[in-house]
């Protein structure tokens, strides 16, 4: 397989083939930041503080067919970190603050809004910031439970009951407005 | 699919119209290559306890790392630091002369090799008569309970283009390796190639100085631990142990720290950090101990600080200002609103970060959002400059601008001596 050839190949230091494997994934990387920061150059900032960690860390991958879900986790982590030294008191409302500020600017243009669009992206509000994190995570980023558990440094069954749980409140918020 | 489901399908699809910008790939790049080639991983702990009860089983096994061998290796004189060139006057080398054709054509020849406790020196010959690209890079040796990293080459190529002479040190071999592996990448033909050379631990040379020294250093956001001094032929290496929160947010690294040799400062060869689970690792080089040794100290003369300053610059025009941060001068070279927002182009020192930076605007404080670009840049007087862009999130001109730490560098002087 191409990528466990890729890692194999970065964990004996070559820069060069761990350029490649994030390069190919460099827009699903790129979003995912975006979804923390709020902003492109935030985005872009955490990327290169991820691409030194990964460098400096890939020995420790076990599983190489993992690097993906690794180098992510280790994406999310950095935004975190930045965010916290952003704003030092990270309470809750803080993360809901920054994530809320995040959704809208990551609109590029604004004329694409649509009226549907409008509607989830406020359902999504509406549910708690966790419960948020975890389905935009699984349903926008499409990583799967194991993963999200890592990121959110919690356990699967917690993230699945997120999940669960704030899909099951965006419905009753939605009021009828879908066929269920 | 439940309609919701449907609906944070379409979401997606819609977010995905988002990509990386072009310019994300080559600040990758740009990062990757600003650090140091990685430090592998030392020796794991089970091979360390293998070697100790060999070396207390094999009691008849006279090891014998003190005994000098003569070899003078040649052509190497112009890249030679004036240290290494005098050992290899001295005929402290020895020869390997191993070569290795590579797949274009270009010979790679193994000269010779220089070793001790603290680093061991290769060098290397690369020829092709049809003219060389770039130089190969070295990436590490290995061999019995030996995995040695590359640190720091140089080399110089004919005028012709056709012959390149090389330089490179790494990491000490152990003592029981008999041969060694080099592995080495060649960037023309994007390959990676080894050869393995026989090596004799008889010939490195002897440790003069190996001392503990096991003193804590306090600085304003941490400690630096200092371990250990080993004196070679070689270089003179300090190791170590940080726990300084900021240490990286200057680039200052161990540049203000000093060995002191009969109160004369060496000149220090490099200086690297390394992370460990329990903290993070340091070594210093210095060259190597001049005959006739009668004290020797380490002077921590400058390192990274950090104050509380809780400074409110207020900004009466949009002029050019400068101000007094509790004795380091901030310069705000220029105050605009943009289409990205408002942009200060602020110019300090280059080992000064201002912490937790915002601008008031009315009566609301507005965070920085982010740094955009930074310059070194030399003034008319020849003195050097940080400059730059900070960005804040308003399209508002502020009332002023709030600064409530600084990461500077700080004069600590203080001495450690090491008892000899």
């Amino acid at each position: 397989m191409r990528v466990v050839r890729l890692v194999k190949k970065a964990k004996k230091g070559s820069k060069e083939a761990l350029l490649q494997l994030i390069t190919e994934q460099q827009d699903e990387y790129y979003r995912l930041a975006l979804k923390y920061m709020g902003n492109s150059h935030d985005a872009m900032d955490a990327m290169e503080e991820m691409i030194v960690s990964l460098y400096r860390n890939i020995q420790q991958l076990e599983k190489n067919d993992a690097f993906y879900s690794w180098s992510k986790t280790i994406l999310v982590n950095q935004c975190k970190q930045m965010l916290r030294k952003v704003n030092k008191v990270t309470l809750i409302d803080n993360w809901e603050a920054i994530e809320s500020h995040s959704d809208s600017s990551a609109v590029q243009n604004p004329f694409e809004q649509t009226e549907q669009r409008m509607d989830i992206q406020d359902l999504l509000l509406r549910v708690n910031a966790q419960q948020r994190e975890a389905i935009e995570l699984k349903y926008f980023h499409d990583l799967d439970y194991e993963t999200i558990a890592m990121m959110t440094q919690t356990s699967i069954g917690t993230v699945k009951s997120r999940v669960f749980n704030g899909l099951k409140k965006m419905r009753e918020q939605a009021r009828g407005g879908f066929d269920e | 699919m439940s309609e919701l489901e449907r609906q944070l399908a379409e979401e997606k699809r819609r977010l995905e119209k988002t990509t990386a910008p072009k310019e994300l790939e080559e600040r990758l790049r740009t990062a990757l290559e600003k650090i140091p080639k990685r430090q592998r991983k030392r020796i794991p702990k089970w091979v360390s306890v293998v070697a100790a009860l060999l070396i207390l089983f094999v009691v008849g096994y006279q090891y014998d790392a003190f005994a000098y061998y003569g070899k003078k290796l040649l052509g190497f004189e112009e890249i030679m630091p004036a240290t290494l060139a005098q050992l290899n006057e001295s005929d402290k080398g020895q020869s390997i002369d191993r070569k290795i054709m590579l797949t274009d054509g270009t010979e790679l020849r193994l000269e010779g090799l220089m070793t001790d406790e603290n680093q061991l020196v290769l060098y290397y010959t690369l020829s092709n008569p049809e003219g060389l690209g770039e130089d190969i890079s070295l990436m590490k040796l290995t061999g019995l309970f030996t995995n040695s990293s590359s640190r720091f080459g140089t080399s110089s190529m004919n005028e012709e283009g056709t012959e390149l002479k090389g330089m490179q040190t790494f990491e000490p071999v152990s003592p029981f390796a008999k041969k060694l592996t080099l592995e080495f990448h060649d960037s023309n033909i994007q390959d990676w190639f080894e050869i393995t050379f026989p090596y004799d631990p008889k010939a490195a040379m002897q440790t003069e100085l190996k001392k503990a020294i096991k003193k804590n250093v306090q600085v304003d956001q941490g400690s630096i631990r200092f371990d250990s001094i080993t004196a070679t032929p070689s270089q003179t290496t300090i190791k170590g142990k940080l726990k300084v929160d900021n240490f990286d947010r200057i680039p200052l690294g161990f540049d203000g720290v000093k060995l002191l040799v009969n109160g004369v400062p060496m000149d220090q060869i490099s200086g690297s950090v390394s992370s460990a689970f329990n903290g993070d690792k340091f070594t210093i080089d210095f060259d190597a101990l001049p005959e006739g040794l009668n004290s020797l100290a380490l002077a921590v003369d400058r390192f990274v600080g950090y104050k509380h300053v809780d400074e409110t610059i207020i900004l009466t025009s949009r002029e050019e200002m400068s101000a007094d941060l509790e004795g380091e001068e901030v310069n705000i070279r220029k105050v605009e609103v943009t289409s990205e927002g408002l942009e200060i182009i602020v110019a300090t020192d280059g080992n000064i970060l201002l912490d937790n930076v915002a601008v008031q605007i009315d009566d609301h404080k507005v965070s920085l959002q982010t740094t955009l670009r930074q310059n070194y840049i030399t003034d008319e007087k020849g003195k050097e400059y940080k400059e730059r862009i900070l960005l804040f999130d308003t399209n508002q001109l502020p009332d002023a601008f709030l600064v409530e730490g600084l990461h500077y560098e700080k004069e600590y002087n203080k001495i450690i001596k090491i008892p000899l």
